[in-house]
Formats: structure tokens, sequence, C-alpha cells
């Protein structure tokens, strides 16, 4: 519930009428943002851990709401209603088919560390420290462990996710899962370690043994770490929930408009992707065929498949921000009679996943730990983009995914890949049948097919697409066939407008409009 | 390591990680291989249900080299190819109250900048990290901290602690602290206890108190009809020892113990700048026995405490019973006396952490009246006993108090509770059983407890009393603490 969905029904009762009035150019589709071009090397932005927190929680949180956000439309969109490529994302899945071997690999064939191990670097304080090191080949790796008693489930999660966001067109690092003995890793001699107060000195094998002992082992007294390569270029820190970044001058959408941040939201919910934040992303200087630019890359992933759930019984990530004025102030007033979802979530048998399963999760009420900007800004087109990538994702690349993770407990793999194709599918219900949900335009032999996703899925029953005129009646009715397809003729040879709805046993989809010009799609308007 | 690309593949790869996993738990063989078979025929029929994505390519329009598409520059709608799109209605709308709440979010963002700032100032230079690092030890078992508390009817109090949570390495806490200003002029504290000293079943606890009070509330004694408050200020030394034994471990847990309570008091008249008036102005002070000269008792106890809480933090089911008994020695100034309390905590989980928590205690003296002083009697109100009246309203020989809270939870670390307390004191338990229920004071509100699940860090109640108003009550403690309040008198 927010202050706009409250004034603005009031105020637009008497205004809303039918579906308006969109003209596309007839130009080749855009399918790449020049967000590629030169540019002087940016400073690093630090993240400050504080003001981010009382901002997302409390401070922007109230003024964003005086702002009356209406439902604005993503601003990196083609005329397909497709996300171009860009700095920020390169599309995968959403546009051909991927094997199941290409989701296994993700962003790098050259896969995790490869021991004996040099650490070069480490810290005394943190959850879940890391070390940074340079492999067998002398590449730099971040490696991370799991914590005693949750073998599998950091390291793991951070995999799977991984690769499906990967898969899905994000940028991420070349994670992978290692298993090393300690006799594998050594300290460099100009290895550092740093306490929590920033002071640094020498990191000796000490260090390293006393890091090693607060981690869980194997059963046979191996090391199980998840490698995180360093990334191409310099970093210049994470980008931020909303506005643009100043010193990118290629950086001209403002972050919380662009689709990809918004539909990320879809993605999250999936796997229970809590922990979103600027801390979690890293801009990159990269250089690429003679020009230096930012690249956009998220990171981090250990904390999703319910795994913060299960290290620090926080039932609640998923279903409430840390600080949800909404529902745990419906908590407080509800005098103990309003029951939140996560209050019956219980544990799952194993230790290398965490509190996951797919009966939790409702999509639109999936929140994130710390309130993401671009996530708020999401609109039915937007999480329908999502949900078409998520549902792209079949049994087999989910289970590649999980495959690699090498989780310790192979029911729990099994039980991940089950729940996540479940999760997948809430996500499609959602989602793709909340709108008229066709897709995969085609015209052939003088008529203009496309799919019904939702039939197509088998989220939704069998019905009619009805074409409607600029009045909302109905001029036509098209059956479709089992699975999802439906033709209808096309108009003659000049621009064309195709209101087109979704019909089922009498529950009617918003309309969308395919707009064509003779034999060409000229552009999609998902929801009117 | 990826090569069977197709669903069947993985399904048969699953099957036989699980099959694996079968033999390695012991699942005998012959049930592994039947699941493993069913497993097997089945893999490729899961995929069955839910369709894979259309066979073509989602997008006919998405070109082969992408690298060669038409690009744009990274403007905002500058790849969507609209040239008309109509107006959004409820965008439109929003204009009139977008105006208005222009000024008054522009004026919050000044007021949260410099707020920003500070929150900046303490990341970048590591501030709450360097206070740690200077309040704790390197171990993080050890730290000084800041008092500031208020009392209601004392005001704010200022101060200094530290602890020590493992001192020889089996949870021993220790403990010192210093207070001013507020209830106390000067306060000095010092505790050692342990319920498992060296590891062994040993219960020891130690104590010694150096308090200066100089505005302690009395209200009469036996709970007159029409109190009157006032003031007296008093001095006290107190140290305490005992010595038991710990049965079990947490969360099911009892302790026996013996104890030994030395307490040497100095009760006299307040100055005459307190909300209210001097005891003495008030009062015939020569009938409250003790008053004015120094006093010194020797208090022998047994202990018994049985702690079945799950947790002592937001407790949600268990038990606590808190009780001691013994006598104070005479000395030329009284004679000897019975001195003993008990109080009794239930917690239901009435449903997913909704816990309701009843509360009986009793505290008594028994002996001849002349022998008692008469701040040694027990006493009723504040934030650990009854809610809604101020701490020490209530005096008398014997004393009950009964509880009915109900908490239920809003946050990991943060619950919510309504309660209702109601307790009476009176020369004997026929006094305060007699047939007379308006003289039982109901104290009744609600609040907040801020916790981990082992401990309580903060509650926040506010109560209504009969007489009394709504008041605030702060506590760093749980409800449920007999004997702490028992020794505080």
């Amino acid at each position: 519930m927010t202050l706009r969905s409250l004034i603005a029904p009031v105020l637009t009762a008497a205004l809303v009428a039918c579906g308006g009035v969109y003209r596309f150019t007839d130009q080749p589709v855009v399918w790449r943002f020049a967000d590629d071009r030169h540019i002087p090397e940016p400073e690093e932005q630090e993240y400050h851990q504080v003001p981010y927190f009382a901002d997302a929680l409390v401070f922007r949180r109230l003024t964003r709401a005086m702002e009356l956000h209406s439902d604005s439309p993503a601003q990196n969109i083609n005329a397909l209603d497709e996300v171009p490529n860009s700095s920020w994302f390169e599309n995968r899945i959403g546009v051909r088919r991927m094997t199941a071997e290409e989701v296994a690999r993700g962003a790098s064939a050259r896969g995790p560390a490869k021991p004996p191990l040099r650490a070069t670097k480490s810290k005394t304080h943190g959850n879940n420290p890391g070390v940074w090191v340079k492999d067998a080949r002398d590449r730099k790796y971040l490696i991370k462990f799991d914590r005693i008693g949750h073998l599998g489930l950091q390291t793991g999660a951070g995999v799977v996710v991984n690769r499906l966001f990967w898969a899905g067109g994000y940028n991420v690092p070349n994670d992978g899962i290692l298993h090393f003995r300690r006799d594998d890793i050594s300290v460099a001699s100009d290895a550092e370690i740093e306490d929590e107060l920033g002071h640094k000195r020498h990191m000796t094998e000490d260090d390293l043994d006393a890091l090693v002992a607060k981690v869980a082992h194997t059963p046979d007294g191996r090391l199980r770490a998840m490698s995180s390569e360093f990334l191409e270029g310099v970093p210049k820190g994470g980008f931020a929930p909303e506005g643009v970044r100043k010193d990118d001058p290629n950086d001209r959408i403002p972050h919380e408009h662009r689709r990809e941040l918004r539909g990320l939201r879809v993605f999250s919910a999936w796997v229970n992707y809590t922990d979103v934040k600027t801390d979690n992303t890293l801009d990159m200087y990269v250089e690429e065929n003679g020009r230096k630019f930012l690249k956009h890359y998220l990171l981090d992933f250990g904390e999703s498949l319910g795994g913060h759930r299960a290290e620090w019984n926080r039932l609640e990530h998923g279903h409430e921000h840390i600080w949800d004025w909404e529902e745990q102030g419906k908590a407080l007033l509800g005098l103990g009679f309003y029951v939140r979802r996560w209050e019956h979530l219980r544990p799952t048998p194993w230790a290398s996943i965490g509190t996951f399963n797919a009966v939790e999760l409702d999509p639109p009420r999936w929140r994130e730990t710390y309130p993401f900007w671009p996530f708020f800004e999401m609109t039915a087109d937007d999480a329908y983009w999502a949900a078409k990538l998520v549902m792209r994702f079949d049994r087999a690349m989910i289970a590649a995914a999980v495959f690699e993770a090498q989780l310790p407990e192979p029911r729990a793999a099994a039980y991940l890949v089950d729940t996540l194709v479940e999760r997948a599918r809430r996500i499609g219900r959602s989602y793709l049948d909340s709108v008229t949900p066709l897709d995969h335009f085609r015209l052939r032999d003088g008529r203009l097919c496309a799919v019904d996703l939702a039939v197509h899925y088998r989220l939704a029953r069998r019905g009619v697409i009805e074409r409607l005129d600029d009045d909302g009646d109905v001029i036509a009715r098209h059956r479709e066939n089992a699975r999802g397809l439906v033709c209808m003729p096309l108009d003659g040879g000049g621009y064309a407008v195709y209101r087109l709805r979704a019909s089922r046993g009498g529950e009617e989809r918003p309309p969308m409009q395919v707009h064509a010009r003779g034999a060409r799609i000229l552009g999609i308007v998902r929801t009117e | 390591m990826w090569r069977n690309t197709t669903t069947a593949h993985v399904e048969v790869r699953f099957a036989k990680a699980r099959i694996g996993d079968c033999l390695r738990e012991g699942v005998p063989l012959r049930w592994a291989f039947v699941v493993g078979v069913a497993l097997v025929l089945t893999a490729g029929r899961v995929e069955a249900q839910p369709r894979s994505p259309p066979a073509d390519a989602p997008i006919a329009e998405y070109p082969q080299d992408p690298a060669r598409a038409r690009s744009v520059a990274p403007n905002p709608d500058a790849a969507r190819g609209l040239v008309e799109e109509p107006d959004d209605p409820e965008d439109a709308a929003l204009d009139v109250p977008r105006a208005l709440l222009f000024v008054p979010a522009n004026i919050l963002e000044v007021v949260f900048t410099p707020l920003r700032w500070a929150g900046h100032a303490i990341d970048e230079y590591r501030i709450r990290e360097h206070v740690i690092d200077f309040l704790y030890n390197d171990e993080r078992t050890a730290a000084f901290y800041p008092i500031v508390l208020y009392e209601p009817s004392y005001g704010p109090s200022v101060g200094i602690g530290a602890f020590h949570t493992d001192v020889f390495g089996h949870e021993e806490h220790a403990s010192g602290r210093a207070q001013f200003l507020g209830r106390y002029e000067q306060s000095y504290r010092a505790l050692f206890a342990a319920d498992h000293f060296l590891g062994a079943p040993i219960w020891l606890e130690s104590r010694l108190h150096y308090d200066a009070e100089p505005q302690v509330l009395f209200a009469g004694l036996q709970q007159p009809e029409d109190p009157v408050r006032s003031r007296f200020s008093q001095e006290r030394v107190f140290s305490l020892n005992r010595v038991g034994v710990t049965i079990g471990e947490r969360p099911r847990m009892a302790k026996v113990g013996v104890s030994a309570k030395y307490n040497h008091r100095l009760a006299e008249g307040a100055d005459d700048d307190f909300d209210d008036p001097p005891i003495q102005d008030v009062y015939d002070t020569s009938s409250l026995v003790g008053f004015g000269r120094r006093w010194d008792t020797i208090e022998l106890d047994a202990n018994l405490v049985i702690d079945t809480r799950n947790t002592r933090g937001f407790t949600s089911s268990g038990v606590l019973f808190e009780s001691f008994g013994g006598g104070v020695m005479p000395n030329d100034d009284h004679g000897t006396y019975g001195h003993y309390g008990a109080e009794g905590s239930l917690f239901i989980d009435l449903y997913l952490h909704r816990v309701l928590t009843l509360r009986l205690g009793t505290e008594g003296v028994v002996g001849d009246e002349r022998d008692i002083h008469f701040a040694e009697l027990p006493q009723l109100g504040g934030s650990t006993s009854l809610r809604g009246y101020t701490r020490g309203l209530f005096r008398g020989n014997k004393s009950v108090l009964g509880t009915v809270q109900y908490n239920w939870p809003v946050h990991t670390y943060v619950s919510a509770e309504l309660f209702a307390d109601v307790g009476k004191v009176g020369r004997d338990y026929e006094a305060i059983f007699a047939d007379t229920p308006k003289e039982w004071r109901p104290g009744i509100g609600g609040g907040f407890q801020i916790h981990s699940d082992e401990d309580t860090f903060l509650r926040f109640d506010l109560a209504w009393g009969v007489d009394q108003g709504v008041g605030v009550y702060f506590s760093t403690g749980p409800l449920q603490d007999l004997d702490e309040r028992s020794l505080d008198l």
C-alpha cells in the first residue's frame, strides 16, 4: 500500500478511458545501446552502509513516497518491449535456445581457482570471511567458505544463482566451487590482513590457520570454497539504486527506470536473492575494442536460496524488508492475529540448502531485505518480461546450474531443482497470466501468429484471443491451440494496430497492442 | 564437465546421485535399487508436466550478430521508437498532490542531509568499530558501557559499567558499575556469578553494593487507603555470597544453594528539593523502625531456582521459578525475623510465538515488626513488579503480585506486549485477601521488548495505574527477576 495507490485511483477514476494512441517509427529495432563509448576514468564510489540503510529504510523511503511515483514504463526498452544489449545486460536466454552446458559454464570457461593457491589478502572480521588468492595459473580470485554446520550453503547458493542470473542476461563474475586441502594454500610473502578498524599487517600462516578453523570442512577434511574470479578492469564501486552515475556520461537512464533492474525483482523472487543492494553490485572500468567504459555487475549471491534464513534464523527474508513499515505495522496492530506467511516456514533437512520451498512464494508479495528502488518501480510489463525469461529455464538448465554447486547432499540438490522449477511456475502464474501474454510473434502466410505463453506453459486454460477496436469492442475472436499458438489474418499493407486481449472462460486480461506495417512488426505495447 | 544437455540425462544423473545417497545413509540395497529404478524410469516424465519453452527463437527479429544491429545512445526512451504516446491520466492526476508534497519532501531532504553526512562519517572513520574496539576486549567477551537511564519519579541517571561474560572460560560473569544522578547520588556495584564455575556444577554468586540514594519514595506502610508520597534519603552497603549446586544445563536447569546477605543501612530525612515533600514533613518518622540510625542485618537464606525457559530473550515456553527463604540473625538493634519470597512464571506458546505469560509471586517477612527496618519490607511498584506504579510506592509485611502478559512478534528482534499486573501489600495475607477488591492495585498497559534469543536488551512499557495516570517504564532486564528485586530494596 503506497501513498500513490491511495490517491491516484480517486483522481483518475473519471479520466481513465480505453487504450490510448501509440504510434511507432518504421525503423529497424534497436538491439544495442551504445553505452560503451570511451569515457574518462571515473572515481571509485565508496559504499557507506549507514547512510545507505538509513535511506533505504527511512529517509529516502519517506521522501520517495511523497514524490508519488506513477507506474512509468521502463526507459531502456526497444520497440518490441525487449531490453537491448548494453553494459548492464546481454540478451541470452531471452533470445535464443540455450543449452544446459552453456548454463553450467556460466560467465567463463576458465572455471574455479586451481590449487595450489597463494593467499594475498584477507580480513579478520565479517560473518563469512574471504581470502584473496592467486591460483596455479596466477589468476586472482576471492575465495569464500561456508560456516561450520552449513557445508555447501553459501558457496552452493552463490554458484547456482550466479549461473541462473548469467543465463538470464546479467553480468556476473566467474564463480565456481573448488575443494582443496590446507596444504594446497599458503600465504604469499607480501600478503596482508586487515582488521575491522582497517589496520593492515603482514599475513601469516597462523592467520590462515585461524581462518580455516572457523569454516566448514568436508567429512574427509578438505576445504570447500567458492572462488570468484577478479573481474577484468578497474573496480569503481557499486551502482546506486536510483539516478545515474554523474561521472559516467554513458549512464543516462536512471537506474530505477532500467528494465533489467526492475525485472531483477522477479529473478530475485525466484531464487530468494534478498540481499540486493549497492554493496553487492560493482561497476568495472573495462577496455573493449579500444574503448574504456563502465560495465555493471551483480555479485555475491551466497545468501540466496534461503541460506541467510538457515544461518541466522531470519525466516522473514523474502517476505519483509528488514524494517517493513507495512508488514510489521500490521503485525503490531494485529495483536498477534495477523500471521505472516514466513512464520510457518521450516528448514529443510539438509545443511547445504537453506529454508527454501516453493509453497511460500507469492511473487507479487516477495520483498528484498533492503528496499531497492528499481523493484518499487517495476510495472506489469517489466514483470512480464522478467517472468518470460525465468520461464525459459527448463528443468535441464536449472539442474545444470544446481549441479555446478556440487552440493554435498545429492537429495538436497534434487530438492533444489524441484523447488526452483516450481517457483518458476509460480512466477509464471503471477506475471504471465496477469497480462495478455502473447509472444513469439511471427508473420507467416499472410497471418499474424503468436504464442500465448500462459497457455503454452500450462499456467492458464486455453481461451480465445479477442481483437478489439479503438472503442474496446470485440471485432474478432481467434482460438488458441493446445500449445497456445494463435493466428489471425493481417490487415492491409498500411500501418495497422492489433489490439489483442486474452479471454479465458470469460476472464479477460488487459489488452496489448501489436503495431505492424504490412508484414513487418514495428512495435509492441504490452499493457496500454 | 557438463556434457549432457538433455533433460533425461540430467534426471538420470540425479537418480544416480539419489541412489548413492541412499546407500551412504544405510538404506537397504534392495530399497535403493527400487527407488533408483523408479527414479530413472520417471526421470524424463517429470519434465513432461511443465512444458519447455516454445521451440522456435522467441524473437524472430533478434539479429544474428547483435553487435552489428541498430544501436542508439542510451537516452531515456531512445530505443522505444514511439512517435506518439498517449498521456497517462493517472500521472497527470497526481500533479497537484505532487506539487503540494514538493515543499515538505524537500524540507525533509534538508533535514536528512546532515544525518546522512553523520552516517558517512560513521562509516568512513569506522566510528562504530572504533567504539566497539574501545569498549570491548579483543575476544569481545568484556566491555565497558555507558549507562543512561530514566526512571519515573527519579529522573535521569548516568554512569558507566563493565562486564566480562567468560572470566574463566565457562560463562562466569563478572560486572561492575558506577551510577550517578536520578535515583542515585552515588551507586557502585560489583558482581561475580556463575552457574557452572570452572565447568563444574557449582553455582556461585558474590555481590557488593554501595548506594547513596537521596530521594527514595515512601508512601506509607501496609498500603494505606490514601497514600501520601514523600521522600527519604538512604545510604546502604550490601553484600551477598551464595554457593550452591547447578543441576542440568539450559534450557532445563535447576539451582539449589544457600546465601548470606549483609545489609548496612542508614535511612534519613530527604532534602526539600524533590517533587514530593521530605518524609519528615509528612510522616511520624519515629514510628518507622530503623529510621535515622545505622542498621545492620545478616540474613541467611536457602535458594531454589528452576528454569526451563527455552530461551532467555524472547521466551516462548517453559517455567521460571525462583524462591528463597531464611532468617535474619539477631543483633543489638533487632531480634531475629524470617524473610522469604517465591515467584513463578509460566510461558505458554499459544501459536507461533504468541506467548501468554502467567506470573504469580509473593514475598514476606515474619517476626516482630519492631525488629524489621521499614525499608527492608517487601515492595511493589516499578518496571519489574507492579507496572503503573512508581517503584517503592507500596511497602508491607507481605506482598502478592500477579501478572498476565501477552507477547507477540513484530520483528525478529522486537515483540510487542499487553499486560495486566495486579498486586497488593498488607500486614498479613488475611489483610491482603480480605474482601476488599478495590485495594488491589491493577496496572495495565502495553509496550515493546527488544531482544535477541539470549537476552532482553530493553523493555519499554506504557502503563496506567489507579490514581497514577500513565507512566513510562524502562527496563534493561526481563520482567521475571525476583532475586534481583529482593536484593535491591
